[in-house]
């Protein structure tokens, strides 16, 4: 089966995912808000590698640090490690059932999430609520619905 | 069969992982991140010219939720209306008249000021504004207004509400501002307590109802209800405007310091409709005492 080319699909989905990153919500489910944009970068990563990798990922990434208002390059560096992961991790993925692609995801997103823990840290300014690990949760269980929306142009093997 | 296998082994092995891209990648972000925590000043421009490109985006974002509230504002019942319009009126009648004692309290000041050769600027200048969205990163308590630099908004202008301060103005776009709470936990406001007159520093901890008292001496006389206003120190908030109660003290033996928490008297989560004062006023609270012949450098600014 050929795919569509995701020539446009690719940027409308990252501008998509990059206003409901920014819409604004109460504190309260700030903290449980999903990491849109890394879902949908692991998405492209596992469905059309050779379209989106690492330097799409530490772009995406910049655009983060700008839209959540941070010091600049963390996301950047999270994100390009979290795609290099999810780039080894293909040929497991195509095998794995929906749910088990879900584990893959929160374990990506909590490896992404470790390592701003870290950078902040390092910067001063550590923050130590448990709800900051919270988006790993919500992020793969909103992953279903990232891939129905995104269907057209899932790999089918 | 080995035909599958030659497709499926080129099918796998044509996605390199990109182990190189990705060393490049995390030694950009890192020398980027290092800069902009060692350097914000030099990076402020950049950061600024990114707001103002995402202030059309925000301002668009921040339309549903004004929408919701001003349908919910149109909606009340006419009794609702009346008994609100009974209470703001008796409201007014009584800050009426307490102003008009300040007039006088504030004549007399100036006349008082006069005698002593100190100069004066009674020019308060303030601005309503109203906060319309709130900063996607739920570690950061910043809150966006609808007024910017049009409205003459400028970075570090004080905030309060009605009850007290809020915060300051961190970032400001054409038409946007961002105000950082006084909780946030990279905010700090210098502070005296109105009973004694020790300073201290309160710090945000990221909790819109607790705060923390920095530099507080051990000995210092610290109960709890104590109120702390600014203390002007510092340059950024005028003095005498009130800031929070403390609502825990712990002393410690051989600490330096005694440990203090204090509740916010501003309405960090709730208020909507907020002041910005600007920076004219400062002088209000803090004469500067001039000679006679340096009074022109003064006036200039």
């Amino acid at each position: 089966m050929r795919l569509p080319e995701p020539i446009w699909s690719i940027p409308v989905s990252f501008v998509a995912g990059a206003l409901l990153t920014i819409y604004p919500l109460p504190e309260f489910f700030s903290y449980g808000r999903p990491e849109w944009l890394t879902l949908i970068l692991i998405f492209w990563i596992l469905n059309h590698p050779t379209k989106v990798g690492i330097w799409t990922a530490f772009f995406v990434g910049l655009l983060l640090d700008f839209l959540m208002d941070n010091t600049l390059g963390v996301y950047a560096l999270s994100l390009s490690v979290v795609a290099y992961f999810a780039r080894l991790s293909i040929r497991q993925a195509r095998i794995l059932s929906l749910p088990k692609t879900g584990f893959l995801v929160l374990t990506l997103i909590a490896i992404g999430l470790a390592i701003r823990f870290l950078i902040y840290s390092l910067v001063g300014q550590s923050n130590l609520h448990w709800q900051y690990w919270l988006p790993a949760l919500t992020s793969a269980c909103f992953w279903p619905f990232v891939l129905m929306s995104l269907q057209r142009w899932r790999r089918s093997c | 069969m080995a035909d599958f296998g030659y497709r499926s082994k080129r099918r796998f092995d044509d996605i390199p992982a990109g182990g190189y891209r990705l060393l490049l990648a995390v030694l950009c972000a890192g020398a980027l991140s290092f800069f902009d925590s060692r350097y914000p000043e030099q990076f402020q421009i950049v950061r600024h010219e990114g707001q103002q490109v995402l202030e059309p985006v925000n301002r668009l974002l921040s339309y549903p939720q004004r929408l919701i509230i001003g349908i919910s504002e149109r909606l009340r019942s006419q009794k609702d209306l009346y008994e609100e319009n009974k209470i703001l009126q008796a409201a007014l009648l009584q800050t009426a008249v307490q102003l008009q004692q300040l007039a006088e309290n504030r004549a007399e000041n100036t006349r008082l000021r006069a005698l002593l050769d100190s100069t004066l600027s009674t020019n308060d200048h303030i601005l309503n504004a109203e906060i319309i969205s709130v900063n996607p990163n739920p570690s950061h308590q910043v809150f966006t207004l609808n007024k910017g630099q049009r409205e003459g908004i400028s970075i570090g202008l004080p905030v309060l509400d009605a009850k007290g301060v809020m915060g300051q103005i961190v970032e400001t776009t054409d038409r946007l501002a961002s105000l950082m709470l006084i909780s946030d936990n990279r905010h700090s406001i210098p502070v005296r307590i109105e009973r004694t007159g020790d300073r201290a520093i309160l710090t945000g901890m990221g909790n819109s109802t607790k705060l923390r008292l920095d530099y507080a001496p051990e000995s210092a006389d610290i109960k709890v209800g104590d109120v702390l206003v600014t203390s002007g120190l510092g340059d950024s908030f005028p003095s005498g405007y009130f800031v929070a109660t403390i609502s825990e003290v712990k002393r410690q033996h051989g600490s330096e310091f005694t440990e203090a928490y204090a509740k916010p008297l501003a309405e960090l989560d709730s208020s909507r409709h907020v002041i910005v004062l600007f920076r004219r006023s400062l002088h209000d609270e803090q004469p500067i005492v001039t000679q006679p012949n340096s009074e022109a450098s003064y006036a200039s600014p």
